[in-house]
């Protein structure tokens, strides 16, 4: 098994596709939501602070877990690359061109 | 939100800004509690004062080059109930008894503390004492009292879990009178 | 030599930090004026004031009041002395000093005969406050904690500012910061280590 930095780096990063983001970003919403409401809500009936930031604590470790790691359910809609073609010039690799003069 | 670090920080931004909604209408629920349960207008009764004087000459009663300052003490029944202070965010009540009397002129005004506690639960809130003795050595800025005027009140304050603190007073009506004492009298 | 391209863009990223911190400075800076306070948002260090605060609270100071009354809590710091303090108010004495009617038209009569302006809207022309402090947690006042032949803080030269509201705890990390060594490393460490294991741009 080889580890190059690259695959490291990308096992740190945890991406996932562009589907999966817009299900993490909701999932934050709905789930922040819910948390914050209830933890103001439980907190006033029972005339208690403590239920509310018990609540709210657990409420954002709960999200952190459910977000955070790229998880299978996030990697569905992986992206389809093309395949390569020609090599193509770009202005990368300009500096890599040498210029000949003409010869007089 | 491609990264995990990317996911986290907007997780905490997002959890930050939800917070401190959260907080802000706990102290929104806190000053409208205090205002329907008529905490600006707490009874109590304040009684049955009395003072003692004496002359101490040592710097820890507020005396000034070994010069005699006259020092008062008071015993005092309260009888108060402090429970209409007391919410969820409500962390504790100090309480404190003062007295407010004039100066050398119409500019000049006073204000000392004889007595305090920390009430930290409702339960403890209903304060019933009887010949209760100050817990303070008070001194003027002056010499002596003059046998001046005071006006003695019960006042409180709130700390918060969280948000702004809040002070007022208890309306009780108590006036105390110094003795007129003399340097080097009694 | 680095790639043009890369070195722009540490430049930017090293400018978009800056902007950060200057923004940050700004805002501090601006508080600083709105409440008239050195310091307008400071975090409890001692359990003094216990029950009430505990180490790592965060403050927020106001300091546009003339003067301060009883049961008030004040952050002060003596002349000379460089840790402030924040204690409760016990007692206090002033002075105001203000004009009285007559006063006020001889001011009024000697601004005419001099060609400038007088306003008479202006009452007081200063005053002044003697303070005695003690921390609830604490079974004797301040005085031992005052200046050698000090009686009583002023308001003027000693308060910077009275405690107008109340954060619980998020100050304890500046403490943690500060405070323990092992932190500040391990910190540092892990920002490095976050910046070589990053993909982003």
């Amino acid at each position: 098994m080889s580890f190059s930095l690259a695959d490291v780096t990308e096992y740190f990063t945890g991406t996932i596709d562009y589907k999966g983001q817009e299900l993490a970003t909701s999932i934050l919403y709905k789930l922040l939501n819910f948390f914050a409401l209830s933890s103001f809500l439980v907190g006033f009936v029972y005339q208690d602070i403590v239920y509310s930031v018990a609540i709210f604590g657990t409420g954002l470790v709960v999200i952190a877990v459910v977000i955070s790691p790229p998880f299978k359910f996030y990697n569905k809609h992986n992206l389809k690359f093309l395949p390569v073609k020609n090599q193509v010039f770009s202005a990368d690799t300009i500096s890599d061109v040498v210029i000949e003069p003409i010869q007089q | 939100m491609f990264s995990i670090t990317q996911r986290f920080q907007t997780l905490s931004n997002t959890a930050l800004t939800y917070a401190i909604y959260v907080a802000v209408a706990v102290v929104a629920t806190f000053y409208y509690q205090l205002y329907f349960d008529g905490a600006s207008s707490v009874p109590a009764t304040v009684d049955n004062i009395s003072i003692k004087s004496h002359f101490k000459s040592s710097r820890s009663f507020g005396s000034m080059n070994k010069k005699p300052k006259e020092n008062t003490k008071l015993t005092f029944d309260i009888d108060a109930d402090l429970s209409p202070l007391f919410n969820w965010n409500t962390k504790q009540v100090f309480v404190y008894l003062t007295a407010e009397y004039p100066g050398k002129n119409s500019q000049a005004s006073n204000k000392v503390t004889y007595w305090d506690k920390i009430v930290t639960s409702k339960e403890d809130a209903n304060l019933e004492l009887k010949n209760q003795r100050s817990k303070y050595n008070v001194w003027d800025v002056e010499k002596t009292f003059r046998g001046r005027e005071a006006v003695v009140r019960l006042e409180w304050n709130i700390q918060p879990h969280i948000g702004p603190l809040v002070w007022g007073s208890t309306v009780s009506n108590a006036t105390i009178v110094y003795p007129d004492s003399k340097v080097g009298g009694k | 030599m680095m790639h043009p391209r890369q070195l722009r863009q540490q430049i930017h990223q090293g400018l978009n930090f800056g902007l950060v911190l200057a923004s940050a400075f700004m805002f501090w800076k601006f508080l600083s004026v709105l409440t008239s306070s050195e310091s307008p948002v400071v975090v409890v260090l001692s359990g003094s004031m216990e029950p009430a605060f505990q180490r790592g609270d965060v403050l927020f100071l106001y300091n546009r009041d003339n003067y301060v009354d009883v049961g008030d809590i004040v952050v002060y710091q003596v002349k000379d002395k460089s840790i402030p303090i924040v204690h409760r108010v016990m007692n206090e004495h002033h002075i105001e000093y203000t004009t009285s009617a007559q006063q006020q038209q001889q001011q009024q009569q000697q601004a005419k005969s001099s060609g400038s302006e007088y306003s008479p809207l202006v009452h007081t022309s200063g005053g002044k406050q003697l303070l005695l402090t003690k921390g609830d947690n604490n079974p004797v006042n301040d005085l031992g904690l005052y200046g050698r032949n000090q009686g009583y803080l002023n308001r003027d030269d000693d308060i910077l500012g009275v405690v107008k509201g109340y954060v619980p705890f998020v100050g304890y990390i500046t403490i943690l910061i500060t405070e323990n060594v092992y932190l500040k490393y391990a910190m540092i460490g892990f920002m490095a280590i976050s910046a070589l294991l990053s993909n982003e741009e």
